[in-house]
């Protein structure tokens, strides 16, 4: 792979090496700039991970943090640190698509919150990511359901790598950036990263602020970042955290301290044993299994545990439809909502008739039976362990309706605003990465990814490289 | 009908098309199962529609014959859904999560 000057080693070193050579001089931050954007000319044509590259606009920034290192002035761990943004996250004067066929052209005249924090800290915007359309929220068949069609899977283009924040997977799994900020409302960061074999941080839900983001669902949504490493991402997140006065579901709760990779032996563990004899992948399931004996081999012991007897499942689904039908009003009127992929659509706002106020009302209700279960179990464990899904990628441009595919903790996890952390711990008999879940209680991010630290510095999954290929070979 | 994950898991997996979105279809119903054998890959049987879904799909202008089938099946699938949340007995004081609060004003013109 011609890269200019810089190998493809060091473009997939993790955040905190980065930072440590820019922060000393010894790597220009346009030299880096440069080479992700020759990597990303190079590569993007098979992998559709970009719907734009901000070219200009990244070169002007890595001056700018060039010139600032060599006076001295670190703003911080991302400063000259290039990344993308999966494109919900509005970007003043560069169009913001939201994977989405009606607003391939839409711009807003400011930045999203999350850019803003970026941009203070230093990082450069290398531009904005492909997703799937409206981040699925109406419902989608296939991973092709995306303005830029489907992005393709790091360790076999074959497959697809999981929504809806597709192109962050596709992107920091083939090394074209560092780290992405993708979002989730129910699976959309854990699923990419443990289908493309990087780590990603599911914040607590009003960790992060959501203003200038696409709103799927006001009470599930999340932003948060995928990169090579748990310490990675929790750098980005503490980057981002914080109240917002322009989200008012943004928390004054503490970050506390930051997560330690020595302290994990002092956690308490719970795991999830699940079922693969009658679906799922039996050598995802190995993957698991081995995560947890080298956890317990480095002196983290896991105790089976169970989530609570609740209907997360239930509860979620109807928050989900009813919040979805008012948040894309805009595209039910007129014919918006036929320019989209997924010729399923429109139909979600027809069967949203068939959810009563009461219903709603209700199931947030449920909710708080909900919240009050897992935290008590989390006041038992620390962290419960699981396999991010049970399965690995699977084809493109399959038609995945029908199909049964898992997220062992995500109804609990997400109805519940829970965090979540995923690494790889593995490849199953297909080739194609596995990801061990990692669940904490609110708040409790640092317990998360002191597990996640923990396990990583005793494994090196999340160091592997795909055999990239180029459109051009 | 007794409320179990499994139920919950099963209903939901039914329902890709509305409810994939956000990974989600690769998240309903996994969390149902997390201590239960796995549901089939195979496709479950449909369930007869239902009086509501057959009413929604009619009274909707404008939808195919494909469509109206669909819409039929989706809010079958959704109702199943509904009937847990709605049969989940709850005491009265259980508020629901969602918060308001007021906004204080400032007084401007000081």
């Amino acid at each position: 792979m011609p890269t200019p000057n810089l190998s493809e080693e060091t473009l997939f070193l993790p955040v905190t090496d980065l930072a440590a050579r820019l922060h000393s001089r010894r790597l220009s931050p346009v030299a880096l700039t440069e080479a992700y954007l020759a990597r990303i000319d190079e590569l993007d044509p098979a992998y559709h991970a970009w719907v734009t590259v901000m070219r200009d606009s990244a070169l002007a920034e890595a001056k700018q943090a060039e010139r600032e290192i060599a006076r001295g002035r670190i703003r911080g761990p991302l400063h000259g640190i290039p990344y993308g943004a999966k494109d919900l996250v509005a970007t003043k004067g560069t169009r913001t698509t939201w994977g989405a066929k009606p607003y391939e052209q839409q711009s807003f005249d400011y930045d999203a919150a999350v850019i803003r924090k970026l941009r203070g800290a230093g990082a450069i915007l290398l531009g904005k990511l492909a997703m799937i359309e409206m981040a699925g929220g109406l419902g989608y068949e296939k991973g092709t359901a995306s303005l830029t069609g489907a992005a393709r899977n790091p360790w076999d283009p074959s497959r697809w790598t999981c929504g809806s924040s597709s192109g962050s997977g596709a992107a920091v799994g083939t090394g074209m950036l560092p780290f992405a900020i993708g979002s989730e409302t129910w699976g959309s960061i854990v699923c990419p990263s443990a289908f493309c074999g990087i780590t990603g941080l599911r914040p607590t839900f009003g960790r992060i602020s959501r203003q200038g983001a696409m709103a799927l669902s006001w009470t599930l949504d999340k932003l948060g970042p995928m990169g090579r490493t748990a310490r990675d991402c929790e750098v980005v997140y503490r980057v981002l955290s914080g109240r917002d006065p322009d989200d008012p579901y943004t928390t004054d709760e503490p970050l506390g301290p930051e997560s330690s990779s020595a302290g994990a032996q002092r956690l308490k563990v719970g795991f999830l044993r699940l079922d693969f004899k009658k679906s799922g992948n039996p050598s995802v399931e190995h993957a698991f299994m081995k995560a947890l004996d080298d956890l317990r081999g480095a002196g983290v012991a896991a105790e089976e545990t169970r989530l609570p007897e609740l209907p997360f499942e239930a509860a979620t689904a109807v928050i989900l439809t009813s919040e979805v039908a008012t948040a894309y009003e805009d595209l039910q009127r007129g014919d918006k909502v036929r320019q989209l992929s997924s010729p399923g659509a429109a139909l979600a706002f027809v069967t949203a008739h068939a959810v009563r106020g009461s219903d709603y009302v209700k199931a947030e209700r449920l909710r708080t039976v909900c919240v009050r279960a897992m935290a008590d179990l989390f006041s038992k464990y620390d962290v419960i362990l699981y396999p991010t899904e049970m399965h690995t990628a699977f084809g493109y441009d399959q038609d995945f309706s029908g199909v049964s595919w898992s997220d062992p903790a995500g109804g609990a996890g997400n109805l519940c605003g829970l965090p979540a952390v995923s690494v790889p711990c593995g490849f199953a008999d297909d080739g194609l990465p596995a990801g061990l879940g990692v669940l904490a209680g609110a708040y409790d991010e640092a317990k998360a990814v002191t597990l996640a630290r923990h396990y990583q510095s005793i494994t090196s999954w999340h160091t592997r490289r795909p055999p990239v290929t180029s459109a051009r070979t | 009908m007794k409320i179990s994950r499994r139920v919950v898991g099963r209903m939901i997996l039914g329902t890709p098309a509305l409810l994939a979105g956000a990974g989600l279809m690769g998240t309903l119903g996994q969390g149902a199962r997390a201590d239960e054998p796995q549901a089939s890959p195979a496709p479950e049987p449909e369930a007869e529609p239902t009086p509501l879904a057959k009413f929604i799909a009619k009274q909707e202008e404008g939808l195919s014959g494909a469509e109206r089938d669909k819409v039929r099946k989706d809010v079958t699938q959704l109702e199943e859904a509904l009937k847990v949340v709605r049969d989940f007995p709850i005491a009265n004081d259980i508020p629901p999560a969602g918060g308001f609060r007021p906004m204080r004003s400032v007084r401007k013109g000081r």
